[in-house]
């Protein structure tokens, strides 16, 4: 697959799964602050009669009831209504809540499994209330007697608490949730498969999209590429020709200004069509295997000391040995050869090359002593620019650009800057 | 020395042909794969012969075999990329030119494929051998005049420059090690390239 397509989808497809997860999250985190505070209204409720949703249960108490609750005098085993049911509709909407309905129903008070203990100052435990089948009456106590401290949440995976204070005594109700908390889990367990299922469908979708949108995009991209080549196919014969007349030229009537000229400018163009063909041979399916490029590149380096002595240049290299790396042994050979020609060609009088490996990240680091101003200087890495040192010099400004689709075809990076006058290359792969 | 051009870019063979007369040969040019055939066929005798890689009718690949035949040496002219793996095919070119080249690359490259060709001389290092008229490794597979420039400069401890070399480097490695010799061409850091016997052999 085409580097930029790859991309598209997957960036595509992180953001589908960032904007999923947000909403999905979002859903469930309501969800399960719903059922919390519907449980809170329970026990709230509980609370406000004196621990017993049961008419016949602890009367004593019942004279410390909050003004908002009436009594039912009906019979012991009706429910207590809350003041809101005076206006006689079964459901109405109040203040952003049904009533008489959901949680505030009279039925849930039937259906309501909890359980109500008493402790005093002197640690002793009464019973309140209890209606529960899960759990036993001695289970209940031990949990009252470990929740007394608390104030109102979760335990036991279901079970939603709420410790109060009447006449002195601490009141523990404890309400079984489990049927509610169900309906979250439901909807999570929905919100789980519903996302897996919407992103193999999204990814698939990418997948289709990625391949008609960069089509076109691929086609030119080939296109260049063949033109490019064919290009470079084009010029060679020509360029070996006219070397051939120029050399018979001189030859007949000796070397003179003009054939001088037409052998400086068929040079030139020799080293544009190589470029070209550098350009256009690089592909990014060349095989990739795991080469020593510490050895590769000292061979390199010291294949060229010579040319950097002719001219005067200082060379350091510090290599470390033993480096490794992941690629194509030409796109590699590529990448030092154009920085040892790039370093010929604008170093002035000093001229370095070290490679370090710290981790998993190797570092190749080129300097050059240029003499231009300080600054980053990126642009050295884009097709046809050359900066203003490189006037006089043979080259089109490809070479470096070359150097850049070769790393990036490898995942690594790479910059350039002047400091001090120094131009540094930094490229890590 | 008689040299025959089959190239069809005319302009080409013109301006071959006239540099070559002034080194004191005689040119014949060709402009496809069949009139090569028709001329050695005819008895025409040839010195060396200069192939574009991309001839009309039959190309260079093919006119290799009733070339050697004849024992005419063969120049192979090539703009594509010169890789390892061509450079180990059974049949092979006794030298390839990449395009664009110098003029001087092109008569150095004929002179020294004729020299060798009736050279008796035998490049020897330990059991590794290239008797230069056969242009063959250990008598038995075919080298181009690059690797026997490069085995030759071995010898001569000189020094190898250039990623030109890269490929027949290469190239002569896989060779002996398809001829099952424990001898290596290595890169030493401070004399280049040289031939090594491996040692867990």
């Amino acid at each position: 697959m085409n580097k930029a397509r790859k991309k598209f989808v997957v960036l595509s497809e992180l953001s589908v799964i960032l904007l999923l997860i947000m909403l999905l999250a979002t859903i469930n985190i309501i969800s399960f602050a719903q059922a919390a505070e519907e449980a809170d209204m329970m026990t709230d409720r509980i609370a406000g009669m004196n621990g017993s949703l049961d008419t016949g249960g602890k009367m004593q108490q019942r004279m410390d009831m909050p003004n908002d609750i009436v009594q039912n005098p009906g019979g012991d085993q009706q429910a207590q209504l809350p003041k809101t049911d005076r206006s006689g509709k079964n459901f109405r909407f109040d203040n952003g809540r049904f009533i008489h309905f959901g949680p505030d129903s009279p039925e849930m008070d039937s259906s309501l499994r909890y359980f109500t203990y008493a402790i005093d100052k002197d640690g002793n435990v009464e019973k309140i209330d209890f209606r529960m089948s899960a759990i036993t009456e001695e289970d209940a106590e031990s949990w009252a007697l470990s929740l007394q401290n608390s104030s109102t949440g979760w335990t036991n995976l279901s079970y939603r608490y709420r410790v109060y204070e009447i006449n002195n005594k601490k009141y523990v109700t404890v309400i079984d949730q489990s049927r509610e908390l169900w309906q979250c889990y439901r909807i999570l367990i929905i919100s789980v498969i519903g996302g897996a299922v919407f992103i193999i469908i999204s990814f698939t979708v990418f997948l289709f999209l990625g391949r008609r949108l960069f089509k076109p995009v691929e086609d030119a991209d080939r296109k260049q590429k063949q033109f490019i080549a064919k290009l470079e196919n084009e010029f060679k014969m020509p360029l070996t020709v006219i070397n051939a007349d120029t050399e018979t030229l001189e030859r007949q009537g000796g070397a003179n200004a003009q054939t001088k000229s037409i052998d400086k400018q068929v040079r030139r163009m020799t080293m544009l069509v190589k470029d070209l063909g550098a350009l256009s041979l690089f592909d990014e399916s060349d095989e990739k295997t795991r080469i020593d490029i510490s050895d590769q590149m000292m061979a390199m380096i010291e294949n060229s000391r010579s040319k950097f002595d002719e001219k005067n240049i200082k060379l350091s290299v510090d290599i470390e040995p033993g480096i490794s790396a992941y690629m194509s042994d030409n796109a590699f050979k590529k990448v030092l050869n154009e920085l040892i020609v790039n370093s010929l060609k604008f170093s002035v009088s000093e001229a370095s090359f070290t490679l370090t490996k710290h981790k998993d990240r190797i570092k190749l680091i080129q300097t050059n002593d240029t003499g231009l101003p300080d600054g980053g200087c990126d642009q050295i890495f884009d097709r046809f620019t050359m900066l203003e040192n490189a006037e006089g010099t043979s080259g089109a400004g490809l070479g470096l650009s070359n150097v850049k689709d070769i790393i990036r075809a490898s995942d690594g990076r790479l910059s350039a800057a002047v400091k001090n006058g120094t131009m540094i290359i930094s490229i890590f792969l | 020395m008689n040299i025959l051009i089959a190239e069809q870019d005319r302009d080409f063979s013109s301006a071959f042909s006239i540099l070559l007369g002034m080194e004191q040969h005689t040119v014949t040019t060709v402009y496809d794969g069949t009139q090569v055939i028709t001329r050695v066929e005819s008895g025409q005798t040839f010195d060396a012969a200069v192939l574009d890689e991309a001839l009309p009718r039959i190309c260079a690949e093919k006119l290799l075999k009733p070339l050697s035949e004849r024992n005419i040496p063969v120049i192979i002219l090539t703009s594509g990329k010169l890789t390892a793996s061509r450079l180990t095919k059974p049949l092979l070119a006794n030298a390839y030119l990449t395009l664009p080249f110098l003029p001087a690359e092109f008569i150095g490259a004929i002179d020294r494929v004729v020299k060798n060709k009736t050279s008796s001389e035998t490049l020897r290092f330990e059991d590794v051998y290239i008797k230069l008229s056969e242009y063959k490794l250990c008598g038995s597979l075919p080298v181009t005049d690059g690797e026997i420039e490069l085995f030759a400069a071995m010898l001569r401890h000189e020094r190898v420059n250039g990623g030109r070399i890269v490929p027949y480097v290469s190239a002569l490695n896989a060779k002996l090690e398809q001829l099952d010799r424990s001898i290596r061409i290595k890169y030493l850091i401070d004399e280049g390239y040289r031939m090594v016997r491996t040692q867990n052999e």
